[in-house]
């Protein structure tokens, strides 16, 4: 068959996480301005863990489905500049399980991902440096990595 | 099929919060009054519906269809249209957007409230449409999926990996008809609806799935006393709505008490709803009998179930033992590719869960009896992630697999017997099958000359001729790179459906 599976499980995504989805987190399809949703791309928060220097930041991420879904994972992005170990320059995530190649299933749902994310913040992942700041800080010097993390916890407050 | 369908699709949503249509009922407001008007906006939305054009072809196919379901859906029951008006009961809300969003937010919960699908266990859920499994394929792993979203997930390049566990397989199995009819009697409402919304899907892209005709007798009739029961309540939830609607006209109940009211109300009639619903769920239940579920091979209850590729569901100890390399199906005769079958975990606990006490008592009889399962070594599947090749070693690994597979690769074309996707070697392709998908065997297949239907529902029969098809990926591959436009007839030969997906792949890579 030549039509996709995309949007019928992103449909079903959608309703999963409606029914139930951890505290903290909001994930949303895309609203044009006249009020007409795109399943393909999803705008969502992650809140930074508790008890980590990540508390306090809720940070917005955008998925980017395309029509392989789910036999292709989403493309996650924060936003450009982001500073972690793991994120490239364009903001988007580096990550095993959003990797074709190496982890990704179809079997992993947007919550799952979300939460994935949520631990890569905390837990970079030297052995796959994204950028060169996050990086060099990272394993060079702990203390000043620390402060930027705090600094950008604070950049991105709750949405009220 | 039904509205969820509907409510999910671009065009109407898009079309019912788009500007233009609330101006357009906002017109129709300041020609009526209110009263008037609650009835206008429902019968817009019908009318936009209706009028999008796959709607009306499907609409005689939805009373062929509603004879079967419950009324309590948006397009078979119009009553049900009074639920919109308490939405816009501020009228300057109407033109804001973001009450336009969460307009269609409420309307998502009420549609969710109206399905009358019956509960299904997570482990029943695929994971790749995130539905109920419809015509279930179990993969060497043990892990199932619905068939089409195993078709559409495998590589058309290399082997597939299941989309569970990343185990790698080259076969596409058979569906596994003991897992269907169970669903069929287990979920009956549930499966109808994935069995029209999955045939629409295949009407349009002239693809097909095997048909069967197992919808047995004692089905229908229960659904049609399911339906026939769901129908009274509704007509009780309805009325109860309508006096609702007029009372918040009445006195100009403010939008937010009011909807909060409808939702008791659905609230409610949900409850009663479910009453007949669980009876209905326990008298499904006692249909089913351990005489659905037992193994080809020893007719007991199955006792930790492994499918083969044929889709026939054995014991784990009964699946036939393999005197020469290759495991063979006692039913079917056909060879079973890969290993020994891992054991179908999720079907495993729904049979521990349904039938406590004969499996307790099937486990004793065949421990007792000295026969132990464990005596092939642990094959359930240990849900591990493939290890992580790192990236040289990949493009290694894919030039060496390229330089010697890869002139007799057919690219997204599968053979019709044993599943093997894609074909390496050589390739037979009948002339005489007409369908779009084709009928393509490989070379082993050729050579046993198997009376297997098709996969796709093909009316392959024995006497269609064949030929033989080269590989055309490396022609493809230079022209493309090339970039010549003129069309050879080494592509033409592929099926459309297979060039079209390579390309994709190509362009994507």
């Amino acid at each position: 068959m030549s039509g996709g599976i995309a949007r019928g499980r992103l449909a079903e995504e959608r309703k999963a996480w409606r029914k139930n989805h951890p505290h903290g987190f909001v994930a949303k399809p895309e609203t044009a301005t006249d009020g007409s949703i795109n399943l393909m791309a999803w705008h969502c928060t992650i809140p930074g863990k508790q008890g980590t220097d990540w508390e306090g930041g809720f940070f917005p991420i955008t998925l980017h489905f395309s029509e392989d879904y789910p036999s292709k994972p989403p493309k996650c992005k924060f936003p450009q500049g982001f500073f972690h170990p793991n994120v490239y320059p364009s903001g988007t995530v580096c990550l095993s399980i959003l990797n074709e190649d190496s982890g990704w299933r179809p079997a992993i749902t947007v919550k799952q991902i979300l939460i994935g994310i949520q631990d890569l913040l905390d837990q970079p992942n030297p052995a796959d440096p994204a950028q060169t700041d996050g990086y060099h800080l990272f394993i060079q010097e702990p203390a000043e990595y620390k402060r930027r993390v705090r600094q950008q916890a604070k950049q991105y407050p709750p949405l009220v | 099929m039904k509205n969820y369908a509907l409510a999910h699709h671009p065009q109407v949503l898009s079309k019912i919060s788009s500007p233009s249509f609330m101006q357009s009922t906002h017109k129709n407001k300041k020609k009526t009054n209110r009263k008037s008007n609650a009835k206008s906006f429902p019968c817009l939305l019908e009318e936009l519906i209706t009028s999008l054009p796959h709607v009306r072809e499907r609409e005689s196919e939805r009373k062929r269809i509603s004879q079967f379901l419950p009324p309590s859906s948006f397009i078979q029951s119009p009553d049900a249209w009074v639920l919109i008006p308490a939405m816009d009961k501020e009228e300057k809300s109407v033109f804001n957007p973001s009450i336009s969003i969460s307009f269609m937010e409420d309307l998502y919960q009420t549609l969710d409230l109206c399905k009358d699908d019956e509960q299904f266990p997570d482990y029943f859920k695929c994971s790749i449409c995130l539905d109920l499994l419809y015509k279930p394929v179990v993969l060497a792993c043990g892990h199932v999926s619905c068939f089409w979203c195993v078709h559409k997930s495998m590589n058309n390049f290399r082997h597939s990996r299941c989309p569970k566990c990343r185990n790698e397989y080259y076969h596409f199995p058979c569906i596994c008809r003991l897992l269907h009819s169970v669903f069929v009697k287990l979920y009956p409402v549930a499966y109808k609806r994935r069995e029209m919304e999955v045939l629409e899907e295949e009407n349009d892209a002239h693809y097909f799935s095997p048909q069967f005709e197992d919808h047995s007798d004692t089905t229908v009739n229960s659904y049609a006393y399911h339906a026939s029961s769901e129908r009274s309540n509704l007509g009780g939830f309805v009325d109860q709505l309508d006096c609702d609607t007029c009372h918040g006209e009445a006195t100009n109940v403010p939008r937010n008490s009011n909807s909060r009211d409808l939702e008791g109300d659905s609230n409610i009639s949900l409850e009663e709803k479910k009453l007949p619903e669980n009876g209905q769920v326990n008298g499904i239940h006692k249909q089913l009998s351990t005489d659905d579920v037992l193994c080809v091979a020893c007719k007991q209850l199955l006792l930790s179930p492994s499918a083969l590729n044929c889709g026939h569901v054995y014991c784990e100890a009964c699946v036939p033992t393999p005197k020469d390399e290759s495991i063979r199906c006692q039913v079917c005769q056909s060879l079973h590719p890969g290993g020994f079958p891992k054991v179908c975990l999720d079907f495993d606990n729904f049979l521990v869960e349904q039938f406590p006490e004969e499996y307790a008592h099937q486990r004793k009889v065949i421990h007792g009896s000295g026969v132990s399962c464990q005596q092939k070594g642990p094959s359930a599947c240990a849900t591990q992630v493939g290890k992580v090749a790192s990236k040289s070693s990949i493009w290694i690994d894919d030039f060496t697999w390229w330089h010697e597979h890869g002139p007799n690769l057919h690219v997204g074309v599968g053979c019709d017997s044993c599943g093997r996707y894609p074909i390496i070697g050589k390739r037979y392709k009948c002339m005489d099958c007409k369908e779009a998908v084709g009928f393509d065997l490989c070379e082993d297949c050729y050579g046993t000359s198997s009376k297997l239907p098709g996969r796709f529902n093909q009316q392959h029969t024995p006497e269609h001729r064949f030929e033989v098809v080269q590989s055309s990926v490396f022609h493809k591959i230079v022209r493309m790179m090339g970039g010549q436009s003129e069309d050879n007839s080494d592509a033409s030969t592929l099926s459309n459906h297979a060039s079209e997906e390579s390309e994709n792949r190509d362009s994507t890579a």
